[in-house]
């Protein structure tokens, strides 16, 4: 199978369902309606990726990348200055990177955001970093609770059989903890601890019995099913090179997954360098008739008809599609009588851990590159665990390794000696690093830039959005409880970083709302089905409808949100009121 | 603007014309994949000229001299220190090397009286030692810069085919995760990694 054999130019068909986006939202659309049955096809503004032949970055040594997996600074700076803060961006994964030179956006004075890409096939579900976590009860409650932003209209039992149903098809990796602060998923068996993790492991829960240390749930097969097989997916070899793409699926994506699902049922159509100017909206019936396309290469306009359109392009592309869709009727943009579209914009806060040594374990080492680590689940996750100083809590992403050349470069020493050393594993470090919840607020938007337009004529966005006081607090109490909590087990040289004021929201590339989800469509743009209040037959079920960001990484979240609105759609499309 | 995108266009083209084994441009190169025994590689570089290149040389075999496994000069690290100084870090960095490399030269001559690479394995040592602790005549800003090149050298040596696969233990494809193995039985620092 090729993504290709699916590939379409123009078309005069009326498709059952438009899904403008292919990644880990999209591929998720397309899987659902295909498998129930109706035309669907998939819009992706860039290219096409094929899984396995299209990893040109995959399996190599770093002698076999010009300057060793480096990207050159010419390159850097003419066309990645944004995505080069991203981790995983290097000469063996820049290509599934969005070119910023053709991406421009701005920024509001005194604010910033950095905003990562991946405009091509399968999209960030490529390059994302595969942890799977559910939401807790609270998590769905906070913002009642604690009166900030919109309630939820949704709470943990809607979404429960939605997460189950996606777990066993993408194969989760991890414990049943048994915590109420985090759910247990469906699980595959959990990779290994190393031995000074286990150690630690112990000494915390004597220390901090209220803050388990967990091995992570991550998006791995380490006991594959039939269902996996059959997506043509084996177990995973713990090579951690996953963003160059993997040829043996063990990791999810829409690319090794779900596109191929939804390419089994023969109802599957692609149309990729399709950029989405806006949407067609018919004034007498006041649906979605279908989407104005740009050429992502010849820059020549085409349309596409559907019954309904789900946007599933990314948090801030669906919204600048929505804002770009303006009409008599809907003059602020489609689907926005509330007024509020393309605010209350959040991302997750990266910015706060601590390290330290871990004597001893000399005769102890690791085989394989796991491709996670542990994780400490948010233990201020509902109101009377908060801190004072602060709404919310944070997770801890961690591990413990072996140092190596790559840090003892830099220390003294020349000769036989040091050149020895640099060839063996170094001191046991371990670090925490905190993963903070951003709270929605009104403030923190995007809106299209008045005048400056993109290659294809598309207004481009303008990103107003900085930490608020609470999420500096947050991050200065992680900071600090991180350093107590590897002092009080015993580690050596504890040291701690807060990068709060130094970093921009964005790079957790968990970037969520704008689009939000309520109970009154008077205050927010979608209702509990991820459907728009004002429109019946347009959907956004990425990350633009979070109404809070909670603690966990966002994805399986859009997986179970997108099956749960797909099914609610084809249900109504039923009911003849779409 | 138009200056320094004829300049982007310069360096574009000497970097590819350097790494992708076209070496009417770049004929040491060439050399040094036929295994060039230690010290004889004797050319301009892209950024440095020849004499630091020497200099360069000289430092590299003294950080990382040849013992039961390989030299830096034998994985041809100073070529690599060379280009990817040039191709990959500011013009700021270049120039602190290069001024580093030039004052590590100077002080070779004025204090023993020969350039580096004339220098006995005990003299090279005894000034590279100087420049790694910042002691007189160096400083610690010149210490600073060298940690910064001592790194690249590092970077250059294992990942380097024979620096990642034979000095280190490479496995490309390991088929799972033991979190718990002896030392001994991987007998040295694993060579592949997640991220370079």
């Amino acid at each position: 199978m090729k993504f290709s054999d699916f590939a379409i130019d123009e078309s005069r068909d009326v498709f059952d369902v438009i899904v403008v986006g292919s990644g880990m939202s999209g591929g998720w659309a397309a899987k659902e309606f295909c498998e129930k049955g109706l035309k669907t096809l998939v819009l992706e503004r860039g290219r096409l990726v094929e899984h396995r032949t299209d990893y040109v970055g995959e399996g190599k040594g770093p002698w076999e990348f010009a300057h060793r997996t480096r990207v050159p600074r010419d390159l850097v700076e003419k066309r990645y200055q944004v995505q080069q803060k991203c981790y995983a961006f290097n000469d063996a994964t820049k290509h599934f990177f969005g070119d910023d030179e053709a991406l421009p956006y701005s920024t509001e004075k005194g604010t910033g955001f950095d905003w990562i890409r991946a405009n091509q096939l399968g999209g960030k579900s490529v390059l994302w970093h595969r942890q799977s976590y559910r939401f807790n009860r609270w998590d769905f409650e906070a913002n009642k609770a604690d009166g900030v932003g919109v309630d939820w209209p949704v709470r943990y039992s809607d979404l429960k059989p939605w997460y189950e149903k996606v777990e066993r098809f993408v194969g989760i990796s991890g414990n049943d903890d048994g915590l109420e602060q985090l759910p247990s998923s469906i699980c595959q068996p959990p990779f290994e601890m190393t031995s000074p993790e286990i150690s630690i492991q112990e000494h915390l829960a004597e220390t901090y019995p209220d803050r388990p240390m967990i091995m992570s749930r991550a998006a791995h097969l380490t006991k594959p099913t039939q269902l996996h097989f059959d997506q043509g997916r084996v177990r995973c070899q713990a090579r951690n090179e996953c963003q160059k793409g993997c040829s043996f699926g063990a990791y999810f994506s829409s690319l090794s997954a779900t596109l191929p699902a939804a390419a089994k049922t023969e109802n599957l159509s692609i149309a990729p360098n399709s950029v989405v100017h806006s949407l067609i909206h018919d004034v007498a019936t006041n649906r979605v008739r279908g989407v104005r396309v740009i050429d992502n290469e010849t820059l020549t306009t085409r349309e596409y008809f559907g019954r309904m359109v789900f946007l599933c392009a990314s948090t801030l592309a669906s919204t600048q599609i929505l804002l770009n869709s303006k009409t008599r009727q809907y003059p602020n943009g489609l689907a926005n009588r509330s007024g509020v579209l393309g605010r209350y914009l959040m991302d997750h806060n990266y910015n706060a851990g601590a390290r330290g040594y871990v004597e001893g374990f000399d005769d102890e080492y690791y085989a394989g590159r796991r491709p996670t680590g542990i994780y400490i689940p948010n233990f201020r996750y509902k109101p009377d665990r908060y801190h004072k100083d602060y709404l919310r809590g944070f997770a801890y992403a961690g591990g413990a390794q072996r140092e190596d050349w790559r840090s003892h470069s830099w220390i003294d020493g020349i000769g036989a000696d040091f050149k020895h050393q640099l060839s063996h594993a170094g001191r046991w470090s371990f670090y925490l690093a905190a993963q903070g919840e951003m709270l929605p607020r009104v403030d923190n938007r995007v809106e299209l830039h008045s005048t400056k337009k993109d290659r294809w004529g598309i207004p481009q966005l303008h990103i107003h959005c900085r930490w608020s006081d609470n999420e500096i607090r947050m991050m200065e109490d992680a900071a600090e409880s991180a350093q107590q909590m590897l002092k009080s087990i015993g580690l050596e040289e504890v040291s701690s970083w807060v990068t709060v004021r130094e970093n921009n929201p964005g790079l957790a590339i968990h970037e969520v709302g704008t689009a939000r989800m309520g109970r009154d469509s008077k205050t927010s743009v979608l209702n509990g089905f991820n459907q728009s209040h004002d429109i019946p037959n347009l959907f956004v079920t990425d990350g633009s409808a979070f109404a809070s960001s909670a603690v966990v990484n966002p994805s399986l979240t859009f997986m179970a949100f997108t099956a749960r609105a797909a099914d609610y759609a084809v249900h109504e499309l039923g009911q003849g009121r779409i | 603007m138009g200056d320094s995108t004829s300049n982007v266009t310069r360096r574009t083209a000497i970097v590819a014309f350097a790494t992708t084994g076209v070496m009417l441009s770049y004929p040491s190169l060439g050399q040094a994949l036929v295994a060039t025994p230690a010290g004889t590689s004797d050319s301009d570089g892209v950024l440095l000229d020849r004499q630091a290149m020497r200099s360069l040389a000289a430092m590299v075999d003294t950080v990382l001299p040849e013992t039961e496994t390989p030299g830096g000069l034998a994985l041809d690290v100073p070529r690599f220190v060379d280009l990817q100084l040039f191709a990959c870090h500011s013009e700021r960095e270049q120039r602190d090397v290069a001024s580093l490399i030039d004052t590590f030269t100077q002080v070779s001559v004025s204090r023993f009286g020969r350039s580096p690479m004339e220098l006995t394995t005990e003299e090279r040592e005894q000034l590279v030692s100087w420049l790694d602790q910042g002691a007189s005549p160096f400083t610690t800003t010149m210490m600073q810069r060298f940690r910064f090149l001592k790194h690249l050298m590092v970077f250059g040596y294992f990942t380097s085919k024979r620096g990642a696969t034979e000095v280190l233990k490479f496995d490309a494809i390991p088929g799972g995760f033991k979190g718990s193995v002896p030392y001994k039985s991987v007998g040295s620092a694993w060579g592949s990694l997640a991220f370079y």
